[in-house]
Parts: structure tokens; C-alpha cells; sequence
């Protein structure tokens, strides 16, 4: 808003002639500052140090591949494996970032309310919107590829340095380069051919969709590099519709290592493909563009309202689950938040992609992945969502939940662990359900599906505990977040929670007296530890809205108390 | 009754409320003014328990609402000076939330959520989502929602923001109708006709001090001021405006 304020007085001295600020500059500066809107971050967030700690992050992966290649001299096979991973890697993260910058690509509402009244032509916005852009874009390429390209040289075999680094620039630039382009020119065509709502509900399932994939994909990369040679073996058509292997190819083009004919016809395909999102990407952005101007204004919002398969299910609950009247507030908040908050839909398809990363890698296992597959993707779904409530949705708006708190805090915590059963724990093992009676005998489907609920059930009481807020009203202090909990958690829960559960639930299997004894025991550990928070929160109104923030003076605790 | 006694807030040691009494009886409408920065906002916030005095306490019927802070918010409607909502409520969603959370009986939300869209000329617009809402019409919710639960306290922090001629008329009328139900009213407003035509008491608060507190007649009679807006102006210190006027066209043709 600053930076268009400064717009509209460099506006008023053009006429004074020299020394007059220069209107497109500062158009760039603005657009490229709407990248980094730091809305989703708690109030106390510095969007400076954010913007810093993401560049370092991002170019942390390349830092690290090059210190564990590197001791290595790699050439043929090998060599191209590695060389994926750093391409991929590339268009991965540029992808990704045009994802997240989905809706900053063209001018939303706001823009067009404050820019449109300003003496300034479309062309100039639109200028000024693809220079802004165009530095995003770079800023971002030369951080994630920065490590890589500098210590490339100890990596391949090769002698001629400058060559060596020439085509690595140029290979980890152009798959990064047509990653950002084919997200835009996705995005370009959607705008082009759906309008208003439609446009609206189809943009947010494919940036959607486009997460998860990409995050998927992210995780496979050493899986897809290491299986470039068998898939060129036996002619794969695999080759030919991922985008990763056209430019592995392309690099191969460039520098010749493992001399294949079939990755020297990828790499035109990859130069086709980038000449074929560039053009897409170009033809759609100015019309869209233009169109997207004017209905981002004319165009009314989509009604929200529920379907009646979801009203009925909803009446359902109410009459059944949901007997408090803050129950069935709380239960309809949180689904409401979830569906219509891209932020947190996006955050969900993170996890969802590393799921089904996760699930494809635990179905290749063979019949013991079948066992992990449910309970692998129910601790991501369950951990996801645990995440996801922490993160705030409009939170100056939680003052409603303040202003009416006027019952104990059961209801709001029971509403929170009800919606995560009956809208995600369920639901998950519905659908996991067909698998299980193809693949298993029915009563020991039942059983698995069973242990599974279960299971997940029992892992969403321990992650909630010590939860004492209405999910997504609460403040969020990233820093705050006990890192060492976090990580044994996840790096227990996403390594060896499935296979030791798995084989716990095989041992269950063949001992039904030990079966029923789990789940009488399981059944009794929920009841007791909902009575214990009835017991422990009183009735009480202690809901959290407030992260406890960094004390102003911290001291050492050397003195003894 | 709702008594504030001693009410004081400290930000970063200066007093932004200091040492305020009032009492807002049940049957009337209070007007609370001042200008900008003053701390009516912050005086508000501490009676809706969103804000914790430094000093100083709140009774409501002689009881400290800090004893039971449950008890005084199912008996508490708000209208915030913000229009700060879920955008991506509908206006339906957003009263069924309010209502429910208040925990009224989920027919009776329903039922009063539709009665009350329709009677705030919401009802066409009941499942479109907040985001797409004029200003007038998120007040209207708003005012709404701090109605629903039949609250015996009002506290209505600019509740005319954004509001057409035609609504503002209905809510002046909504309001002698509230107060003859024997509600108690807390008005916070800059627009002073209004104050002058619904408030039967006036507090007027400048730099955290109240600096008058009396019937509207009383004021008019005691400060020999004709109006309501005549009588601020001599309370609150005010700069020369005409001449300020001159500099800030001065200012922008130089």
C-alpha cells in the first residue's frame, strides 16, 4: 500500500520534470513486493527475515546434494542420475513457487481497486506485473541453483570446467525456467477459457492438485533418477510424458555421458516443450490479463452454499454426534475453514503429496506395504491436520470465539477431535476400503480396516493433547514450535511408525484374544482420557488465542529460586 | 446495571485509559465520545474482556464480570468498530456461528438468523460470502449477530459505519425499542446528531480522562451550548480547522 502511495505522489511531480520518480519502477517494486504478502504469518512475523530464511532454505537441497556427491567422480549412468536430481530439483521448487504465487500471477481485487483509479495505462501494469515477475523468477532460480553450480565441477568427470558449468547452467535454468512457465501457462489457459465462478472453483482444484503432485514428485526424485537407465533400457514411455526426463535429456545434449539416442530425442522434446509453455504462457497472459482486470471487479463472488447430500449428512450429525449447540459451531468452522481457505488447503496438499510420495514408496514393498499403506497415510493425514490447525484464518476476526465463549472448553475440544474422525479418519479408511477386500480375505479386511481406525484414533489423542484452542484462531509463532519434539515425531512417525504398527497389527492377527484385548484397551484409553479433560480443564474458559510470545528480557535461570 | 470503576490501561507506561467511571442504566442509552486516540475503543475492549485492565474493575447488577467472565458474555452483545470478519462465511454461516457458540438451540439459530437477514435486507444476499459485501451490509451482519442471542448489555462501537441513510433510521428506532426493553445501551460514536437524537447520557472521554458525564439537556444547560457538537468542540481542545483547512490546500497546490 506504501509503495502505492509513493506511486501517486511520483505521479504529481511528473509534470515538474526532472528529479520525477519513475512510476514503473515503482510499480515493479510493488508487484514484486506482493510475492512475499506475509498474510498467512502471525503479526509478530518480519516478512524480510521470512523472505531471507525461504531463500536459504531453498538453497540448502543443492548444498546438500553436491557435499554427499561430491567425494564421488560420476560419469555415464550414474552421472545422469545425479544430473536429474538437480534438474528436477530446479523445476520442482520453481513450480512450486509459481503455485504458491498462483494468485499474485494476475491482478486480484485489491490491485485493481487501488491501481485503476491512478493515471497509469494497463500496458504499463501489465509491464510492470511481468518485470516483476521476470525478477521473482530469477531471484529464485540463481538461489536454488547457486550451490550446485558453483561445486558441479568435483561432481562431473569431465575436464573442461567451463563446458562442464555451461551446461549444467543452462540445463538446471531451462527445466527450472519451464516449470515456472508451464504452472503460468496452465494457469494463463484456465483463465482464457472458464470465466467468473467457474474459473474460481477449476483455478483452486488444479493449484491444488498441482501441490500435491509436485511435492509427490519432489520426494520420488532419487526413486525416478536411479531408474533412468532401466526405464531408457526397455523404452519406457514413461520418457515421454514426464517432464523431468526431457530435460535429463536435455543435458545429455548438451554434454554426452551416457550416449543414449533415446535421452538425445528427450532433449528436444524438453526444447520443444519449453518453446511450446513459453508460447502458451505469452498468448493467454496479456488477454487473461486484460480479462482478468475487468472481471475481477464485475464478477460477484460464488455462492457458498452446502450441497444437500452435505446439509443432510450435516442434520445427521447434529442429531447424533453434535449435541452441544458449540459443538456443532466448532465442527462447522473447521470444515468451512478447510474447504475455503486456500491457504490451508494448500498446506494439506503438502502433505497430502508427501502421502502419497509415502504411499507409492510403501505399495512397491510388497505385501507388507499393503499392511503400512492405511497406517502411513492416516499419520500423515492426522499430522497434517494437527499442523494445518495451528496455522490462523483472518485472525483478527477470532474475536467472535472470544466475545461468545460461554460454555467450558469440552465442547470446543470434543467438536475439534469429531471433525477430525468423521471428516478425515473415516473418510480415509472408506476409501482405502476397496483395496483392503480385493486384497485380503473380508473379515481379516475388516480387521485391518478396525486397527487401522483405531490406530489413528488413538494418534490424533496424543497429538491433540495439550490443544486448547478452536482450531485456526490461535495465533501462530513459528518460532515457538519445540523443534526436537517436531522432528523425533516425524522422522519416528514417518519411518518406522508404519512398519512397527504393521507388524504389531500382523502379531494382533494371529492372536485373537491379544486382538480383542487392544481394542477393549484402546476403547478404555479414549474414554479415560476424555474424563481427564473434562477433570483436568474444569469448566473454565482457558481457550488459547495468544501463542506465549518471547519474554522481553530471558534470562539464564543461574540463580536458584 | 453495568458499572466501570476505576478503570485504568497502561501501553508501554502511558495511560491510554485513566482512572474512568461511569455507570450505563438498564432502560438507557449511553452515548461514549471522543476523539480519535482518546481510548474510547480501549475502554470498550476492556468491558468485552478482550483487553485486561492495569487497574481498575467492571460490575455488572454489583457483580466483578472478571468472576464470571462466562456468565457476562452470554448476557453480551458486540458490534466492534472494525467490520472485521470470516470473509469466507456466507451471512447465514456467519450468524449460525454466533448463535451457536452462544449456545442457542439450533432451530431457534437458524429460525432467528434468517428472521434477522431478512428484516437487515440480507436475505438475497444470505449465502453469498462476507468477502463480497458492501460495508453497510457487514454491519448489518454484525449488528445482527450482536443481537441474536437477545444480549441484556449492548455495546456498539461505531455501529452506524458504512450504514445508509435508510438503515441508520431503522437502528435509531431499533435502539429506543432495545431500551425501553429495559437493555443497557453503551453508544460509541463520532456522529454527534445521531448521539444527540438516541443517547439519554453523554460521557465524553479526551486524552483517557472523562471530562463530562450528564444528560444531554444538563450538558446543553451547563456549557450554555446549544448542541451536542457545540458542546465537544468547547470541551475538546480544537485546533483553528478553518485555517488548517487553508493549509492542507496550500499544501497541495505548492
Amino acid at each position: 500500500m506504501s509503495s502505492v502511495l509513493r506511486l501517486e505522489s511520483s505521479q504529481a511531480d511528473l509534470p515538474a520534470g526532472s528529479g520525477a520518480a519513475n512510476p514503473f519502477g515503482e510499480l515493479v517494486r510493488h508487484f514484486f513486493s506482493r510475492f512475499f504478502d506475509a498474510e498467512s504469518l502471525s503479526p509478530q512475523g518480519d516478512p524480510a527475515v521470512n523472505v531471507t530464511q525461504t531463500l536459504g532454505i531453498l538453497a540448502v537441497p543443492s548444498a546438500f546434494f553436491v557435499l554427499v556427491f561430491r567425494p564421488l567422480t560420476l560419469t555415464g549412468w550414474s552421472l545422469v542420475a545425479v544430473r536429474y536430481m538437480f534438474v528436477l530439483y530446479s523445476m520442482i521448487v520453481m513450480g512450486l513457487l509459481m503455485v504458491f504465487e498462483w494468485d499474485a500471477l494476475f491482478p486480484d481485487r485489491r490491485d485493481y481497486q487501488i491501481l485503476t483509479p491512478l493515471p497509469i495505462r494497463l500496458s504499463t501494469l501489465f509491464a510492470a506485473k511481468a518485470a516483476a515477475l521476470g525478477i521473482f523468477l530469477a531471484v529464485f532460480l540463481v538461489d536454488i541453483n547457486f550451490f550446485g553450480v558453483l561445486f558441479w565441477p568435483g561432481i562431473d568427470g569431465g575436464s573442461d570446467s567451463l563446458s562442464i558449468i555451461g551446461a549444467h547452467i543452462a540445463a538446471v535454468l531451462a527445466g527450472g525456467l519451464f516449470a515456472a512457465l508451464a504452472v503460468a501457462a496452465i494457469h494463463g489457459l484456465l483463465i482464457t477459457f472458464f470465466s467468473g465462478r467457474t474459473y474460481r472453483r477449476v483455478s483452486v482444484c488444479v493449484q491444488t492438485l498441482l501441490m500435491a503432485v509436485l511435492v509427490m514428485l519432489f520426494f520420488l526424485t532419487w526413486l525416478m533418477g536411479f531408474s533412468i537407465q532401466g526405464l531408457v533400457k526397455t523404452n519406457s514411455p514413461l520418457l515421454q510424458y514426464f517432464p523431468g526426463y526431457w530435460f535429463v535429456g536435455f543435458y545429455e545434449s548438451l554434454r554426452p555421458t551416457a550416449h543414449s539416442r533415446i535421452l538425445l530425442d528427450l532433449g528436444n522434446t524438453a526444447m520443444r516443450a519449453l518453446g511450446c509453455a513459453a508460447g502458451v504462457f505469452v498468448l493467454t497472459y496479456l488477454p487473461g490479463y486484460r480479462r482478468h482486470c475487468r472481471k475481477s471487479v464485475e464478477s460477484p463472488e460464488p455462492a457458498a452454499r452446502a450441497g444437500n447430500s452435505t446439509s443432510l449428512l450435516m442434520r445427521i450429525l447434529e442429531r447424533t454426534l453434535l449435541k452441544q449447540s458449540v459443538e456443532c459451531a466448532v465442527f462447522r468452522f473447521v470444515g468451512q475453514t478447510i474447504t475455503r481457505s486456500v491457504k490451508h488447503r494448500l498446506f494439506l496438499a503438502t502433505y497430502g503429496g508427501f502421502g502419497a510420495a509415502l504411499a507409492v514408496l510403501t505399495f512397491a514393498s510388497g505385501k507388507s506395504g499393503l499392511l503400512q499403506l492405511p497406517l502411513t497415510l492416516s499419520f500423515v493425514l492426522v499430522s497434517g491436520l494437527r499442523a494445518a490447525f495451528n496455522f490462523p484464518s483472518e485472525l483478527r476476526a477470532n474475536w467472535a470465539f472470544q466475545v461468545s465463549e460461554i460454555t467450558g472448553l469440552d465442547g470446543y475440544l470434543a467438536a475439534t477431535r469429531k471433525w477430525v474422525v468423521v471428516c478425515a479418519i473415516l473418510p480415509l479408511f472408506l476409501l482405502l476400503s476397496p483395496i483392503e477386500f480385493v486384497c485380503f480375505p473380508w473379515k481379516v479386511a475388516l480387521f485391518h480396516l478396525a486397527f487401522g481406525i483405531t490406530l489413528s484414533v488413538l494418534l490424533m489423542e496424543a497429538l491433540l493433547i495439550g490443544f486448547r484452542k478452536v482450531p485456526f484462531t490461535c495465533a501462530h509463532l513459528p518460532g515457538k514450535v519445540n523443534l526436537t519434539f517436531l522432528s523425533t515425531m516425524y522422522v519416528f512417525g514417518f519411518t518406522m511408525y508404519s512398519r512397527l504398527m504393521a507388524g504389531f497389527e500382523a502379531w494382533l492377527g494371529a492372536a485373537p484374544l491379544a486382538a480383542c484385548l487392544f481394542f477393549v484397551s484402546a476403547a478404555s484409553a479414549i474414554v479415560l482420557l476424555a474424563r481427564w479433560r473434562v477433570r483436568m480443564l474444569g469448566g473454565e474458559s482457558v481457550l488459547d488465542y495468544e501463542d506465549p510470545g518471547y519474554p522481553v528480557v530471558c534470562t539464564l535461570d543461574l540463580t536458584p529460586q | 446495571m453495568l458499572e466501570v470503576k476505576g478503570l485504568t490501561k497502561y501501553y508501554r507506561n502511558i495511560p491510554v485509559v485513566n482512572d474512568v467511571n461511569f455507570t450505563v442504566k438498564p432502560g438507557e442509552v449511553t452515548g461514549y465520545l471522543g476523539p480519535n486516540g482518546s481510548g474510547k475503543s480501549t475502554t470498550v475492549k476492556i468491558i468485552t474482556a478482550l483487553l485486561e485492565p492495569t487497574a481498575g474493575k467492571v460490575f455488572l447488577d454489583g457483580k466483578d464480570i472478571r468472576d464470571d467472565l462466562i456468565a457476562f458474555k452470554r448476557r453480551l452483545g458486540y458490534v466492534p468498530e472494525e467490520a472485521i470478519l470470516y470473509s469466507y462465511l456466507t451471512g447465514l454461516e456467519y450468524l449460525q456461528l454466533n448463535g451457536r457458540l452462544r449456545g442457542l438451540p439450533l432451530r431457534e439459530v437458524d429460525r432467528k438468523a434468517n428472521d434477522l437477514l431478512e428484516l437487515f435486507s440480507l436475505h438475497p444476499h444470505r449465502h453469498a460470502p462476507i468477502s463480497a459485501y458492501s460495508k453497510g451490509m457487514k454491519q448489518r451482519v454484525l449488528i445482527a449477530a450482536a443481537l441474536l442471542h437477545d444480549p441484556d448489555v449492548l455495546i456498539l462501537d461505531e455501529p452506524l459505519s458504512g450504514i445508509d441513510v435508510t438503515s441508520a433510521q431503522l437502528f435509531k428506532h431499533l435502539l429506543n425499542q432495545l431500551a425501553h426493553r429495559g437493555k443497557m445501551i453503551l453508544y460509541i460514536s463520532h456522529i454527534l446528531e445521531v448521539v444527540e437524537k438516541v443517547c439519554a447520557h453523554v460521557i465524553i472521554i479526551y486524552r483517557g480522562r472523562i471530562i463530562a458525564a450528564d444528560s444531554v439537556e444538563r450538558l446543553r444547560d451547563l456549557m450554555n451550548q446549544p448542541s451536542l457538537e457545540e458542546i465537544f468542540s468547547q470541551l475538546i481542545e480544537q485546533r483553528d480547522l478553518e485555517s488548517v483547512a487553508c493549509d492542507i490546500v496550500s499544501a497541495i497546490g505548492r
